[in-house]
């Protein structure tokens, strides 16, 4: 397993799909980038368990929320591309809507920060 | 979608790409090679699981498990041969029985079930039924069917049918055997008021009540004629009258019935006189049984009152006391309850052998499973889940069901068509229903009781299991009968009992005929004629039979020859008075002089009949030893005078000895006969010229009786080939009473083979797996010192407990099986000790050796191997 970097949050169950659906928003990704996107747009708060990432994306592909395709990357290697469709556009949707609604309800429950 | 073709080689490609995608990333970040290989390796994780996951998120797992869980319970089968192969024929055994027996009495059932013709109206359905009178059913005359039928509202038709006549067939050409067939007089709607139709040809019309045709029905359509559908239009003779074939009747009309063909109702010719009509009818829809019931009796009534007495020529002879009745179908009440009665105790059979069979299936798979429980904790330790076991364990029994089911339908096909052989009137079709059922009854029989040993095996202790190789042999050592699993052995062994028992006094009961004759009968002979029916006038056929005697007389297999108007066993009643009673019933035979010598009836007292006594000569007469006893009380039998009811009188001049001995079931009360020369107008004296039986041949043979019945069958035909005969020797006539035991002692024995055999199978899997249990055991005690000896008692002293008490159910339930058939079905003997001890002898015999091969691996058992092993 990864190592356990105190800065860092493992990934909550079922919110890797919802993230890996928003990185691809941007365009078709490889699964190392997906990873890396994550990383990055979190400023290095989520930690993406490369391990995991695969299974996910087979689930989505098997789900037809994304397509996937042998590609070649920006220096040139060979990896499979991944692509949102528009079903998972639309599930993206929904899961972003319950996320927020989600995080507001228990934001208001714990209460202000350092409260 | 196309990840469903994803190969495995592709996804470790792509995991591949990415490791060197991460690895350039991260060098590009400033690591060196090595450390940027190690890092984006770290950082994938487990790469043998995420594989794995892929692996199992195909749609496909599933099928591909069960693919991998058939291969590798075919390869633990063969490993087994033995066990597999009982496994398989006993559950093969079991369902083919269950289901050629439900297929038996599925087609059964059937017989006469089509009460209801097919209508529109749910509510109301037409209700088809039969009418009696004073509860004689064939009471009614034509001009009363006819009456009826133009004044009910009640009834939406009314058919009428005659009992069976027995006609003789011959053909035009005389191509064909003669033949006697059963003939029924048929109103022409008698096929589409139950909503049947011809199955070739056509029925009557309405106008061709008195025309000479004929309608076969669709069993004798078969046998004589071979189905050829080129019969419609034939020519037959019958009774010497010719007859056109038009039809041949649906196959579900009358299949209970023993009618080979229908004639038009007013087929005069060969309508027997004062033949009375049975009614059935259909009533209108809505219509209850009391309604037509109460119009019935009023319209009888009325016709009673207002038709002149010439019209009813056969009238009951009390006008008063008619009364009708209707009852639903027509299957009499007690005959469908007696039916019933028998279905059921068959559906009771095929429970137990099927629950026994699955029993011993789980009993088996259990004993299998707990050798198998080591093996099953290794996988369990090296991290299968309890559902991948369990799902490996059903698999496996539902190989073995599915395996036993296939192989017992398809046994169950030819057992069925063994059994309705002997029910020729039986639809013979294979029932797609009934193959369904054995099928899915081999799949709930190995999905549920695969399921229970199979959880129960796989909720073991994974340390205890691989510690000691199964839990302790701490078997109990009391016994208790009991238990569920010695029940399983002691049930089907005094099941089994009961059943062989049963079926050698029914084998038996069927050879002896239940009765036994005061003289030898297999080389006796009768020869019945129809000579009347075929065109003979009394002169020719008196001539006929003379000529026939004295070429059978000089045949070397032929010892005497013998005329008399029935069979010695059996003959019409007449009324005899004599000096003590005035109205004796007795049987009459009128005889030629040799009969006695050629039955090998012994006189008793006094004299045979000679050639002296003839036609106006002292009218004399021999009575039996039970006449003499019953009506002659107390007189001396000799010289004693019989008066007819024409008022002739006979002088006895001798005693003769009965014509049946006893019976099984004990003495039988003698038939009280007189015998009378036939050359004394006997014909004239005892019915005052009513019709009597004609005459039959006797022959007494020397040599082997079916060589010489072929002899006289050639001396017969060479004289008129167009005649019916029937030859036959005593037992068979005598065999005729038992001759529906057959199928009974079948069902019995097959069914008692097979329960044996299930509880061999039982003793053996109990054995196997207690003697696996107890190994250590056993490896202790020999250890010890224990000899062979005392490890085989050690091992089957409990199985012989069991065996002991299921030999001691098995004979109580015998006897109370031989009372129950002995009162119910036929004529069985108790059972007699030799019987029950020669049975229970081969039940011990086979049930120790069942448990004797498992024991003996108990001798092999290697101590020191055993002690070592943990």
């Amino acid at each position: 397993m990864a190592t356990q970097d105190p800065g860092r949050i493992n990934l909550l169950q079922g919110t890797l799909d919802l993230l890996i659906l928003r990185t691809l928003l941007f365009g078709p990704q490889h699964g190392q980038g997906v990873a890396r996107a994550i990383q990055r747009q979190s400023e290095d708060v989520l930690l993406v368990d490369h391990g995991t990432l695969y299974p996910a994306l087979q689930r989505l592909e098997s789900k037809g929320w994304i397509e996937a395709e042998w590609g070649t990357s920006a220096n040139n290697r060979r990896a499979r591309f991944y692509k949102i469709t528009p079903a998972g556009r639309k599930q993206l949707m929904q899961e972003t809507g319950q996320w927020r609604k989600l995080a507001t309800a228990i934001g208001r429950v714990l209460g202000p920060e350092g409260g | 979608m196309r990840w469903r073709g994803r190969k495995h080689e592709d996804f470790q490609a792509e995991l591949e790409a990415h490791l060197q995608l991460e690895a350039e990333a991260l060098r590009a970040e400033g690591l060196s090679e090595e450390d940027a290989r190690a890092t984006s390796r770290q950082a994938l994780g487990n790469r043998t699981i995420a594989e794995e996951r892929f692996y199992e998120s195909r749609s496909w797992m599933p099928a591909q498990h069960l693919l991998r869980d058939l291969r590798f319970a075919i390869r633990t089968f063969r490993k087994e041969p033995k066990f597999s192969l009982l496994t398989v024929l006993g559950l093969a055994l079991g369902i083919a029985v269950s289901t050629a027996l439900f297929a038996f009495v599925s087609a059964s059932t059937q017989i006469r079930g089509f009460g209801v013709r097919p209508t529109d109206d749910v509510l109301h359905p037409e209700t088809y039924v039969s009418i009696n009178r004073n509860n004689n059913v064939g009471d009614f005359s034509a001009p009363e069917l006819r009456y009826l039928q133009e004044h009910s509202v009640r009834i939406a038709e009314l058919t009428a049918e005659s009992e069976p006549a027995s006609l003789v067939l011959g053909t035009p050409t005389a191509s064909a055997e003669a033949e006697e067939i059963l003939a029924r007089f048929e109103s022409p709607n008698f096929l589409s008021v139950r909503g049947f139709h011809p199955a070739l040809g056509d029925s009557f019309s309405d106008e061709e009540t008195r025309a000479p045709l004929a309608v076969l029905s669709h069993s004798f359509w078969h046998r004589r004629f071979g189905g050829d559908p080129g019969v419609i239009g034939q020519t037959i003779l019958l009774n010497n009258h010719a007859v056109t074939i038009i039809g041949v009747a649906d196959p579900r009309f009358h299949t209970a019935d023993t009618a080979d063909l229908f004639l038009p109702i007013d087929f005069e010719p060969l309508l027997p006189a004062n033949t009375g009509l049975m009614l059935n009818a259909r009533l209108r829809p809505g219509t209850g049984l009391a309604q037509a019931q109460t119009e019935f009796q009023a319209l009888t009534a009325s016709f009673a009152e207002g038709s002149p007495g010439a019209l009813l020529p056969a009238g009951p002879p009390n006008q008063s006391a008619v009364r009708v009745t209707v009852f639903p179908d027509d299957v009499p009440p007690e005959a469908s309850r007696q039916r019933a009665e028998a279905v059921f105790a068959i559906d009771l059979a095929i429970a137990m052998i099927l629950l026994i069979a699955c029993s011993n299936l789980a009993s088996l798979l259990l004993a299998r499973a707990s050798v198998r429980r080591r093996e099953l904790g290794v996988r369990l330790s090296l991290g299968a889940s309890r559902a991948r076991l369990i799902s490996q364990l059903l698999t496996e029994s539902l190989l073995l069901a599915v395996t036993g089911g296939l192989l017992g339908v398809l046994l169950s096909t030819w057992l069925a068509r063994w059994l309705l052989a002997s029910l020729p009137y039986l639809d013979r079709r294979p029932d797609r229903h009934v193959l369904f059922c054995g099928l899915l009854l081999s799949l709930v029989t190995g999905v549920s009781f695969g399921l229970g040993p199979a959880l129960a095996v796989t909720k073991t202790n994974l340390a205890q299991a691989l510690h000691s190789g199964g839990t302790a042999g701490t078997e109990a050592s009391t016994i208790k009968v009991g238990s569920r699993r010695n029940l399983l052995v002691v049930v089907p062994l005094a099941l089994s009992l009961m059943l062989l028992i049963g079926a050698v006094l029914l084998i038996r009961a069927a050879q002896s005929g239940g009765l036994r004759t005061s003289f030898d009968s297999s080389h006796l002979i009768g020869l019945g004629f129809r000579l009347k029916d075929q065109g003979y006038d009394d002169t020719r056929a008196e001539s006929f039979r003379e000529e026939l005697r004295d070429r059978f007389r000089v045949l070397p297999g032929v010892a005497s020859v013998a005329f008399t108007d029935d069979s010695p066993l059996f003959a019409g009643s007449c009324q005899i008075k004599t000096a003590q009673v005035a109205r004796s019933a007795s049987v009459c035979h009128r005889v030629s002089p040799q009969f006695f010598s050629t039955v090998d009836l012994r006189i008793l007292r006094g004299r045979p009949f000679t050639s002296a006594d003839r036609a106006g000569s002292a009218r004399v007469a021999i009575v039996s030893q039970s006449f003499a006893d019953t009506f002659l009380i107390g007189r001396e039998p000799l010289g004693a005078t019989l008066e007819t009811v024409t008022g002739s009188f006979f002088e006895v001049v001798g005693v003769t000895a009965d014509v049946f001995r006893d019976s099984h079931t004990g003495p039988i009360p003698g038939f009280p006969s007189v015998y009378i020369p036939a050359s004394q107008d006997a014909a004239y004296v005892l019915a005052g010229g009513r019709n009597l039986h004609p005459m039959e041949i006797l022959v007494r043979a020397s040599a082997d009786p079916s060589i010489v019945a072929a002899e006289l069958r050639q001396i017969i035909r060479a004289a008129d080939p167009s005649l019916w005969v029937s030859i036959q020797s005593f037992d068979d006539y005598l065999s005729r009473f038992t001759n529906n035991a057959h199928v009974a002692i079948f069902i019995f024995g097959v069914l008692g083979a097979l329960v044996l055999l299930l509880a061999a199978a039982g003793i053996y899997a109990l054995l196997a797996y207690s003697v696996s249990r107890r190994t250590r055991e056993i490896g202790i005690r020999m250890a010890l010192g224990a000899r062979n000896r005392e490890i085989l008692w050690l091992i089957m002293r409990r199985t012989l407990i069991l065996i002991a008490w299921g030999i001691a159910c098995g004979l109580t339930g015998a006897i109370a099986l031989s009372r129950i058939l002995a009162a119910v079905v036929f004529k069985t003997p108790p059972p007699d000790v030799p019987t029950s001890i020669a049975v229970a002898l081969v039940l011990a015999a086979t049930s120790l050796l069942a448990s004797y091969l498992p024991a003996r691996k108990a001798l092999r058992v290697n101590p020191v191997e055993t002690l070592h092993c943990d």
